[in-house]
C-alpha cells in the first residue's frame, strides 16, 4: 500500500498558496507603509527647514548680515545633535559663516552633496536662497528617515519569515493529521477489499469533513455487508436445498445401477452417477467457499512451517507430475522455514489446487517450482511457479472469480471454482495473492502476514 | 452385524436398510433422536449410523448422551453439512467416522466395515502381518518374504492403513483422509499414483499380489484366498 506523504497533502498546498499570497501582499503593503512614512518625515524636515529659513529672514531684517552670522552661530552652538546645517555665503561663493563647506550650485530645495562640517555624514536635505548680497543655506539631516525606513523594512522581512514558517508549520501539522486519518481509511478500505467485511472506519471527535465522509463510507459498507450476507445466504440456501433431491437421485441411480444388466444402459447409469458426482462437487465447493468467507472462527488455526507443508506436498505430487511428464522442484525449501498461522488443512487445499492447476495447464515437459521466502512485511511468501504458457496479464484478475474459465480450459472438466476457493482461503488468512509472469510461465505468490509472536 | 440407522429422511433410511441388509447386516431404523437414544441404551447393537439433523434430539446430543452413559458403540455420523468444523465437532463429541451426503453406498459400506472391526481402544500393535508381508511400526520398516522394502514416508503410511484394514476395502476418500490428512478430493491421480508405486515395491518383485483394486470402491490388501 502506498502511504500518502505529509508533504503532498491539500493542507500543505493551501499553506504554500497562502505563503505565495503573502509573498506578493507583504512587499506591496510594506512599500506603501514605507512611502507614507518617508513622505511624512520629508514633510517634517521641510517644515523644520522652512522654519529656520523664516528665522534667518527675520534676523536679516533685524540686523542684516551681522545678525545672520549671530543667528547661525547661536543655532549651531545650541543644537548639538548634528542634525542641522547652516551656511552663509557671499554671492560669489565665499563662506561667511556656518558648517557647510561650499555653496551648493542649486537654488531652492535640493540635496546637500558637499560635506557638512561637524556632522557625522549622511544625506542632508537643503534649501538655498539668495538674501540681498548673501546666500543662505539651511539643511536638515535625513539620517532619521533612512533609519526609520530600514527599521520598517527589517520588521517587514522578519514578519514575512515568521509568517512563512508559521504557515508552513501549520500546513504540515494539519496535513499530518489529515494524512494519518487518510492512512487509516486507506488501511480499512484495503482490509474490506480483502474480504474483511466487518471492519469499519473510526469516527473521531473533531466532527470534521473526514469524519463525515467516514460516517458515510461506514453506512455504505453496512449496506454492502447486508447485501453480501443476503446474497451468500441465498446461495447457501439454494445449495442446501439442492442437496436433498441430489442425495435422493444419487441413491436411486446407485440402486438402478446395482440391478442394471451390463450394457449400454448400465454405462449411461454410470455416466449419470459421474455427472451427479460432479454436481455434488460443485455444490460442496460453493458451500465451502461461502463458509470460509463468512467464518471468523480461528480456533482451528495453528502455527506451522510453510516449507514443511510444501515438502510434504512435494512428496505427494512429485510422482503425479512425473506421470504427466513434468518435474517438481522443491529443492529450495529449507526445513522448518516460513512460519504461517492458519488452518493447515485449508492451506494444504490452497496449495494442492495451485500445484494441480500447474499440472493441468503447464503442459508436458514443464517444471513446477515450490519456494518459500520472507515477504516485505516480514511475513511468509509462498511461490508456486511453472514454466507453462502462463496467463495473459489482462486475464489475471478474472481467474479468481467463481465459475470463470479461460478459453483453453473450457474443454477440460471442472467448474472453474478451484481458484475462487484458493482466493477465499487466502482472504480468510489475510493473505494476498499475486499472479505474475515467469517468462515463460506463471508465478503464483501468496503473501501471508507475519505470524503473531505470541502464538509461536 | 446389528446396525441402528437413525435417519428421519425415509428414502435415505430405506436405501441404507436395503443396502446393508443385502450385505448381510441386521438393520433397525428410527427417525427420532430420542428413539435412537433409548434404542442404544436398552437394545444391543454393534454400530450406529446417526444423522446429525434429527427431530426430537439432534445427532450430536444423542452421541454426547451415549458417551456420557458409558456406551462405546461405534458411531458413524451422516450429515449434509460437510465442513471441517462440523466434522471436527462430531469427532470430538465421540463420533468414530463422518460421511457427508450424498455419498456412494460403497463408501458407507467400507467405513461401516472398518468401524465394526476396529480393535478395541487401548490395544496397540507394534507389528502388522499379512501373508509374508510384515510392517514393523516401531522400526518404521517393511519386509516381504524376509526382504526389506524401501518405502517413502507416504508409501509407508499408505501401506500401514491398508494393512490395518487387511481384508477390507479402503476407499479412496478414506486413504486421502488417513494418509494425507486431506478433507477434499484432489483432481489428480494422487491415490492411484501412490498405490501404483507401492504395488511396484510390495507386489511386483513377488509372485503373489497382495494389493487389490475393487472397481468403483477402493483398495484392499489381503492374502491370496
Amino acid at each position: 500500500m502506498r502511504r500518502a506523504s505529509p508533504f503532498s497533502g491539500i493542507a500543505l498546498r493551501s499553506a504554500v498558496a497562502v505563503l505565495a499570497v503573502f509573498a506578493i501582499v507583504l512587499p506591496v503593503t510594506g512599500y506603501a507603509i514605507l512611502r507614507n512614512t518617508q513622505t511624512t518625515i520629508d514633510e517634517q524636515i521641510r517644515s523644520a527647514i522652512t522654519g529656520d529659513v523664516n528665522l534667518l529672514h527675520d534676523a536679516n531684517v533685524a540686523g542684516g548680515e551681522g545678525e545672520l552670522i549671530n543667528f547661525i552661530h547661536d543655532s549651531l552652538a545650541t543644537r548639538s545633535d548634528r542634525q542641522f546645517a547652516f551656511g552663509l555665503f557671499k554671492r560669489d561663493g565665499r563662506p561667511i559663516a556656518g558648517n557647510i563647506d561650499s555653496l551648493p550650485r542649486f537654488r531652492g530645495w535640493g540635496e546637500l552633496d558637499h560635506g557638512v562640517g561637524g556632522s557625522d555624514g549622511g544625506p542632508f536635505l537643503g534649501y538655498v536662497e539668495v538674501l540681498d548680497d548673501d546666500v543662505i543655506v539651511v539643511g536638515h539631516s535625513q539620517r532619521a528617515m533612512s533609519a526609520i525606513s530600514n527599521s520598517i523594512l527589517g520588521s517587514l522581512i522578519v514578519a514575512g519569515v515568521v509568517l512563512g514558517i508559521a504557515a508552513l508549520g501549520i500546513g504540515y501539522v494539519l496535513n499530518r493529521q489529515v494524512s494519518v486519518k487518510l492512512a487509516v481509511i486507506d488501511r480499512t478500505l484495503d482490509a474490506v477489499s480483502r474480504g474483511n467485511g466487518d471492519i469499519r472506519l473510526p469516527i473521531g471527535h473533531a466532527n470534521d469533513q473526514i469524519d463525515h465522509v467516514s460516517e458515510q463510507i461506514n453506512a455504505h459498507l453496512d449496506r454492502l455487508s447486508d447485501y453480501m450476507a443476503s446474497m451468500r445466504n441465498t446461495i447457501v440456501a439454494i445449495a442446501h436445498d439442492l442437496k436433498s433431491p441430489l442425495h435422493r437421485a444419487y441413491m436411486l441411480l446407485q440402486e438402478a445401477s446395482d440391478v442394471a444388466q451390463p450394457g449400454a444402459g448400465s454405462d449411461r447409469l454410470e455416466r449419470a452417477l459421474a455427472e451427479m458426482e460432479a454436481l455434488r462437487e460443485i455444490i460442496e465447493t460453493v458451500l465451502r467457499i461461502s463458509r470460509i468467507e463468512t467464518s471468523d472462527d480461528s480456533s482451528h488455526f495453528s502455527t506451522f512451517s510453510a516449507a514443511d507443508l510444501l515438502r510434504d506436498l512435494a512428496q505427494t505430487f512429485e510422482p503425479v507430475l512425473q506421470g504427466a511428464g513434468q518435474t517438481l522442484d522443491s529443492s529450495r525449501l529449507v526445513a522448518g522455514s516460513g512460519t504461517i498461522r492458519g488452518d493447515r488443512r485449508m492451506i494444504a487445499q490452497l496449495l494442492v489446487n495451485l500445484i494441480e492447476n500447474a499440472n493441468r495447464y503447464a503442459g508436458q515437459g514443464a517444471q513446477v517450482i515450490l519456494e518459500v521466502a520472507t515477504g516485505a512485511d516480514g511475513g511468509t511468501l509462498i511461490k508456486v511457479s511453472d514454466t507453462g504458457p502462463g496467463i495473459p496479464e489482462t486475464l489475471r484478475e478474472e481467474v479468481f472469480e467463481p465459475f470463470r474459465r479461460l478459453e483453453p480450459e473450457r474443454n477440460l472438466p471442472g467448474a472453474g471454482l478451484g481458484l475462487a476457493l484458493v482466493n477465499a482461503i487466502a482472504v480468510r488468512h489475510h493473505a494476498q495473492i499475486t499472479l505474475s509472469d515467469n517468462t515463460p510461465g506463471l508465478v503464483v505468490a501468496i503473501a501471508f502476514p507475519p505470524a503473531p509472536l505470541t502464538s509461536l | 452385524m446389528k446396525i441402528l440407522v437413525a435417519e428421519d429422511d425415509k428414502a435415505s433410511a430405506e436405501f441404507l436398510k436395503r443396502g446393508l441388509t443385502q450385505e448381510g447386516h441386521s438393520v433397525d431404523v428410527v427417525s427420532d433422536g430420542r428413539d435412537a437414544m433409548s434404542f442404544c441404551l436398552y437394545s444391543a447393537c454393534d454400530l450406529v449410523i446417526l444423522d446429525r439433523m434429527l427431530p426430537g434430539m439432534d445427532g450430536l446430543s444423542v452421541l454426547k448422551s451415549l458417551r456420557a452413559a458409558g456406551r462405546t458403540t461405534p458411531v458413524l455420523f451422516l450429515t449434509s453439512m460437510g465442513d471441517v468444523e462440523d466434522r471436527v465437532e462430531g469427532l470430538m463429541a465421540g463420533g468414530d467416522d463422518y460421511l457427508v451426503k450424498p455419498f456412494h453406498f460403497s463408501e458407507l459400506l467400507a467405513r461401516v466395515t472398518s468401524l465394526a472391526r476396529r480393535p478395541p481402544t487401548g490395544e496397540t500393535k507394534t507389528k502388522l502381518v499379512v501373508h509374508d508381508l510384515e510392517l514393523d511400526m516401531l522400526a518404521h520398516s517393511a519386509t516381504r518374504a524376509g526382504q526389506p522394502i524401501d518405502l517413502m514416508a507416504k508409501e509407508y503410511a499408505l501401506l500401514e492403513v491398508l494393512m490395518r484394514n487387511a481384508g477390507r476395502i479402503v476407499t479412496k476418500t478414506m486413504l486421502l483422509e488417513q494418509v494425507w490428512d486431506f478433507n477434499f478430493d484432489p483432481k489428480t491421480t494422487v491415490v492411484e499414483t501412490h498405490v501404483s508405486r507401492l504395488r511396484a515395491k510390495v507386489d511386483k518383485p513377488f509372485d503373489v499380489p497382495l494389493i487389490h483394486t475393487t472397481r468403483n470402491s477402493g483398495y484392499s490388501l489381503h492374502a491370496p484366498r
